[in-house]
């Protein structure tokens, strides 16, 4: 399988094979190497080749985030199959509704948006209260609040959708 | 020898979390043995498992269990606690508290009440320590939403808005315009309102780039009162601090000297006994003011210990008991360079919000004078009702230098699975070029940049990502509905996988 990786400075593509014993064949530019992986949760070890590496993190379909012998990165990882059906569906299609989340569990003490206004990616639009601070929710996505799902000093779930920003 | 006035026969922890741990190593040290309390969400909390006897004190919010006076003096009275450690946080430095527990007969192990409410409140504190000769930031008492506007006039911008009964950087607003004002006073005072039930809030000129350099004290029963050196405190996010090292890259013998001085003036001035904390902001020029004090024992404690030798537990252990303290100031002195991280349940990467869920994987940094205190171990469940912090990591060499490249190792080794924390982000300010110079101020993480990865690591790093892409896509296969959307669980017990199957 084919892969294309961003890991910030641009596509690269990373061919990855499972090997009979287990154990990966992993091509990157031009040059492959055997890959073994042990995880704990989302604690992985690596042996690429004889390097041994450390790393955290859980893939996702969007960028998510991997740690990598204590850097941060934040990565982009998709199938050369992925890539096509994206490009066949047009390039990301039209802009569809999106939805503010609860990042965490806690308590909403208060929406500070109405439905109707206008938002801009960044415009914090709740507080939530949890482990003693409160926490500004922003919005991710730039359109008007079209609905909101929470009242003030309800208590939410990580993930709970909090309210719908669409196309104005 | 004389025996101790009150000898600490049995000793209730208010408290939980690492700090809870840290005291009961401190009482089963002396043979002192130890009562737990606990909420809902800490029935599975290790202080539960390793003190000798635990009490249910109710629900998981703290303002119904361990904020609630009369449920902690019951908890003592049913196992037969005579004394109470608060840790830090929580009654820790509640005077009503401390005056009920010695109504009650039971020893506090901490000030009196009378000096707890002297330093408590912020704004009598401030005039106290004015009248003792400590120097004091200028700002405003208490304002209110009338008094609000022509108050930060007086004190011009940038000010600080500050809960009068505020501490461990909670209430706290830095306002740079008029128009900023008046929001940041309406937050200020709910969040005051909510963590200390007193919504008092005052106002304070904005030291720029200051440090935050704090001096640890301890008197006793007979009248001694010693300062055990300073640490310093300047890594801060959300004015609550990350890294803390001891002795102050900062200061010098002669300021160290004249801090140590004012802070046990300090002290004295509200007859204080037993751990407590001046702290002071250094400017550039190296002049000092009076913060605030603490009037507990630090959650950065340890690294006064690793530079000292001194165990303040156990010399709070004592003090509270009735015996002078061990050591005389001229016993003491500063021994090599400790560094003290904090680690949390948050991500830097998203303005630090807190993060929940079950520890599913931990591996715990070892060596030479590298010492943990921590609360983790797999199946705990990180809830969103108390501190994010999980653990301190610290260690001592006999260089800053050292000691810094001794914490970039540890942690390497130290890796939480199951939540969001800070590791990465406290492994970069330990390569941060500011702060290794040890040139920094409360600014250092606001300008702290994030360097690109080297080509090796690059390399590395894409391999990386796309086997584990592989990987998991090939494992969530049978349960992809349930796997993107379920759920931590879900997605555990589809990602099970690993090159030895």
């Amino acid at each position: 399988m084919n892969y294309i990786v961003n890991i910030g400075g641009g596509d690269q593509a990373v061919g990855v094979r499972r090997r009979d014993d287990g154990r990966w064949e992993v091509t990157h530019r031009g040059e492959t190497v055997v890959v073994d992986v042990r995880s704990t949760g989302d604690l992985h070890s690596l042996m690429i080749g004889a390097k041994s590496v450390e790393a955290q993190g859980r893939p996702d379909d969007g960028p998510w985030r991997l740690v990598v012998r204590g850097r941060t990165l934040e990565v982009s990882v998709e199938s050369e199959q992925e890539r096509n059906a994206r490009a066949v569906a047009g390039g990301g299609g039209a802009a569809k509704p999106s939805v503010v989340k609860a990042s965490m569990p806690g308590f909403v003490s208060k929406v500070l948006v109405r439905v109707g206004d206008k938002v801009v990616k960044g415009t914090p639009v709740a507080i939530i209260e949890a482990m003693k601070m409160e926490n500004e929710i922003r919005a991710e996505s730039t359109g008007v609040v079209k609905e909101i799902r929470v009242a003030d000093r309800q208590t939410v779930n990580g993930g709970d959708v909090l309210l719908v920003i669409g196309e104005g | 020898m004389k025996p101790p006035a009150h000898p600490l026969k049995k000793v209730l922890i208010a408290n939980r979390g690492e700090i809870a741990l840290r005291v009961i190593r401190a009482c089963h040290a002396r043979g002192i043995p130890t009562v737990a309390v606990y909420s809902d969400a800490d029935r599975n909390g290790l202080h539960v498992r390793l003190a000798d006897e635990a009490v249910h004190i109710g629900p998981s919010a703290p303002r119904e269990s361990y904020l609630v006076h009369e449920k902690i003096l019951e908890a003592a009275r049913i196992s037969g606690a005579n004394a109470i450690h608060p840790g830090y946080g929580f009654l820790s430095e509640n005077a009503a508290f401390a005056a009920k527990c010695r109504d009650a007969g039971i020893v506090f192990i901490g000030p009196p009440p009378e000096a707890i409410r002297a330093m408590g409140d912020k704004i009598q504190s401030r005039l106290r320590m004015k009248a003792a000769g400590v120097p004091v930031v200028p700002g405003e008492d208490a304002v209110n939403e009338d008094t609000l506007e022509e108050a930060a006039t007086r004190v011009g911008f940038p000010l600080m808005l500050k809960a009068s009964a505020g501490g461990g950087g909670k209430g706290i607003r830095i306002v740079r315009t008029m128009s900023e004002l008046r929001e940041a006073f309406e937050r200020a005072r709910a969040e005051a309102e909510k963590a200390f039930g007193d919504g008092t809030v005052f106002l304070e000129r904005f030291v720029e780039g200051p440090h935050h350099v704090e001096v640890q004290v301890f008197g006793d029963h007979h009248g001694n009162i010693v300062h055990v050196f300073e640490r310093e405190c300047s890594v801060q996010r959300r004015h609550q601090k990350v890294v803390e090292e001891s002795p102050s890259p900062f200061v010098t013998p002669d300021l160290r000297a004249r801090m140590c001085e004012a802070a046990v003036a300090a002290a004295r001035a509200v007859g204080y006994v037993n751990a407590g904390t001046v702290e002071f902001l250094v400017d550039a020029r190296r002049e000092f003011y009076f913060l605030e004090m603490n009037t507990r024992l630090q959650v950065e404690h340890p690294i006064t210990e690793l530079v000292t030798g001194i165990d303040l537990v156990a010399e709070q252990l004592r003090v509270a008991a009735g015996e002078p303290l061990s050591f005389r100031q001229k016993d003491i002195g500063q021994s090599g360079h400790a560094i003290e991280v904090r680690v949390c349940a948050e991500d830097p990467e998203s303005g630090y919000l807190p993060s929940t869920g079950v520890i599913d994987g931990l591996l715990l940094p070892g060596g030479p004078h590298v010492r943990l205190d921590s609360c983790l171990f797999p199946g705990l469940e990180i809830s969103p009702f108390y501190d994010s912090m999980l653990a301190k990591l610290c260690v001592w060499a006999p260089t800053r230098d050292e000691a810094a490249a001794r914490m970039r190792q540890a942690l390497a080794e130290m890796r939480i699975s199951g939540l969001r924390t800070n590791l990465a982000f406290l492994a970069r300010i330990l390569r941060d070029p500011e702060f290794l110079s040890g040139a920094y101020d409360t600014g250092i993480l606001g300008r702290m940049a994030v360097s690109a990865p080297d080509a090796e690591t690059e390399r590395l790093a894409l391999i990386t990502a796309a086997v584990l892409k592989h990987e998991y896509a090939e494992s969530a296969k049978p349960v992809a509905a349930e796997g993107r959307t379920g759920g931590m669980d879900a997605w555990r017990s589809a990602f099970r996988f690993g090159g030895g199957r």
